[in-house]
């Protein structure tokens, strides 16, 4: 399939898509004076809102063959969040480069960042990948199994790959991280903190007076 | 030292749990279209009767999970019902640490990522680099390029081959034998840059140095032996009796499923998709060299292993063609630009074929020497999605071999 071919079928779902060209690669040029290969169509690239992504994922999959999703993956542009999703068409020689689909979602007052549809659905790969833009970049993907954070720990403050991210030392210690209460509930870091202090809350299990009233090691021994 | 075990605070309010996120029903969509696996399976299929679902930690520190990949397994039985995969215990945060260097001096990055194979990870890094700044490097520096990434490659799969095969309990021999030979293509690598393992080699538009004295004569032999090193390799694992019983046949991944989860590399060759980066968009001199992809249709452990070895017969192939190539180009090593400062706005998302999957950069500048933003796309980050898939209804001591079987990297994943 050309990419003109994928560009005429994303115009019929109201989209604009751009046709990317490239050079030729791969081949050695062994005269540098020589001109250099003509440019030709290789890739797509494509601006969709949260609305219609849902729609345009199931499409490429389904009716344009855009099996694998390679890489999802967003970036910080002050205002606003953008979304990257690059599709691939596997052994179309005539669509060697990607089908790049561009989310933007606006940063929003919520902490966790824009909420935006999940890819699973379509494709499930996305699935930790969405879980590593939540927890580094901060976009909740609405309808994702599992929405937790992936590479940080729970309890771990922010997310570090936004610019206006500042690196403090002041999460929740490890041991209280992932902390849960009477009713199973993970604990916020407030709850964490104030579950540190109430002493108590902690039961000792094996105080030092008991290991120190048991006997020694065999070899000690006489 | 005083043991503490939280019991409970007080203060912590009594809460009621969360309704389900039930906004358009992508929940209920997620779980009806999440792939089944259509092949047949020889674990059982039912819970045993009366048996209650145990939660096992696997890992991180178990010698069989490759580094600190940390599995919670719902067994029934002995037969793994669940996994749910937890990483991130080595996460360095490599991406948010290449925003604060340069393009050539954050490369020394990216060799920390799949340490095992840090030739593939510099050429990712190094043609996203070029591409910002829309340069081409001589045909020499292009074939050099490939020759490091195919030597790597070899040792890498030699590593992920032999260790395989201790993982599903051959013998150590394998493993004595697969870093014996990678220690050969990593002395060459010493005698090239200096490095053993994270090399820093590439730079945008040439190499650090040229190639060494000897280089040719010591890449010869170690084609030579190859073939023959192969061949022990099967006999010693492939025609084994209990590697046999433990691979074949065990944890299918069909085509659709290996596709949908996005896998690449021998994971997703194994499974009888053709998708080589290296075929699907040429770079360095990949078009101009005569080479096969490897693919098996069965999609079990054996198929992804058999393509490990297969490949290395032809990164041989490769290897040879390029050393024929480095004599009939020019010796003209380029330059390196005086300042790497590509415009601001420009972005770009490369992949290249590592040993493990498709190894991708993405970079988008913002007109200093730093990029604004890197990611990486980690081959065995996103394989190890299809663990859990892979590893359902199949006991314990299978996961091990399953799991063996994907060769993935914990410093890659974790990044």
């Amino acid at each position: 399939m050309t990419p003109q071919a994928v560009a005429a079928a994303l115009r019929r779902h109201g989209l604009q898509p751009e046709i990317e060209e490239d050079l030729e690669r791969g081949r050695l040029r062994r005269d540098a004076a020589a001109e250099p290969p003509p440019s030709h169509p290789v890739g797509l690239r494509c601006a969709v809102s949260a609305e219609q992504l849902p729609a345009v994922l199931r499409t490429a999959r389904d009716e344009l063959g855009f099996s694998l999703l390679s890489s999802l993956t967003a970036t910080d542009e002050g205002d606003h969040l953008r979304l990257l999703y690059h599709l691939v068409r596997p052994g179309d020689p005539e669509l060697p480069g990607f089908l790049l689909l561009v989310l933007r979602a606006v940063r929003g007052d919520h902490p966790d960042g824009p909420l935006v549809p999940s890819a699973v659905a379509v494709y499930p790969g996305s699935n930790l990948q969405e879980r590593e833009v939540f927890d580094l970049m901060g976009v909740r993907f609405r309808g994702h199994p599992q929405l937790t954070r992936v590479l940080t720990w729970p309890g771990f403050r922010g997310h570090p790959l936004r610019k206006d991210y500042e690196q403090i030392d002041e999460e929740i210690p490890w041991r209280l991280a992932g902390l849960r209460g009477p009713d199973g509930a993970l604990l916020g870091e407030e709850e964490a903190r104030a579950a540190d202090q109430d002493a108590a809350a902690w039961e000792v299990i094996a105080g030092d007076a008991t290991l120190a009233a048991q006997p020694g090691p065999a070899e000690d021994q006489p | 030292m005083r043991l503490m075990r939280f019991r409970g605070s007080r203060t912590a309010p009594a809460r009621a749990p969360a309704p389900p996120d039930t906004d358009d029903g992508a929940v209920a969509v997620a779980a009806r279209t999440a792939p089944v696996a259509a092949a047949p399976r020889r674990a059982a299929s039912e819970r045993q009767r009366g048996t209650e679902l145990l939660k096992v930690n696997f890992g991180p520190h178990h010698p069989s999970t490759h580094g600190v990949l940390h599995l919670l397994v719902t067994l029934d039985g002995e037969i793994v019902r669940d996994v749910e995969v937890i990483f991130g215990y080595l996460h360095r945060a490599i991406e948010k640490l290449a925003e604060s260097r340069t393009y050539v001096g954050g490369m020394a990055l990216c060799d920390r990522l799949d340490y095992v194979a840090a030739m593939t990870n510099n050429h990712a890094w190094t043609l996203t680099t070029e591409r910002l700044l829309d340069i081409e490097p001589p045909p020499r520096v292009q074939i050099i390029r490939v020759l490091m990434d195919e030597l790597n490659r070899t040792a890498s799969h030699w590593i992920g081959t032999g260790v395989y095969g201790q993982d599903v309990g051959v013998l150590v021999t394998s493993v004595m034998w697969a870093f014996n030979w990678r220690e050969e293509i990593l002395d060459v690598f010493e005698d090239v840059c200096g490095q053993r393992m994270t090399f820093n080699y590439y730079r945008p538009g040439t190499m650090q140095k040229d190639l060494p004295e000897f280089f040719e004569t010591k890449v010869r032999g170690i084609c030579e032996q190859t073939p023959g090193r192969v061949e022990q390799m099967h006999r010693l694992l492939t025609r084994n009796r209990i590697f046999q019983e433990r691979a074949a046949g065990v944890g299918v991944l069909p085509s659709s499923d290996a596709l949908a989860l996005s896998t690449t590399g021998p994971t997703l060759r194994g499974s009888g998709v053709a998708y080589d980066v290296r075929k699907a968009r040429p770079y360095a001199c990949y078009a101009d060299i005569d080479f096969d992809v490897v693919t098996r249709q069965a999609g079990d452990c054996m198929a992804r292993y058999e393509v490990r070895l297969d490949e290395i017969l032809q990164s041989r192939r490769i290897i040879l063609q390029c050393l024929d190539l480095l004599h009939q180009v020019s010796p003209d090593l380029g330059k390196e630009p005086k300042s790497v400062k590509p415009p601001a706005g420009r972005e770009a998302y490369i992949e290249v074929e590592g040993p493990k999957g498709a190894v991708g950069c993405y970079m988008k500048a913002n007109g200093t020497t730093n990029p604004e933003r890197m990611k990486w796309r980690s081959p065995s980050f996103i394989n190890l999605g299809a663990l859990p898939l892979m590893s359902r209804g199949w006991k314990i001591a299978d996961l091990i071999s399953i799991f063996g079987s994907i060769d993935i990297n914990m410093g890659e994943v974790d990044r």
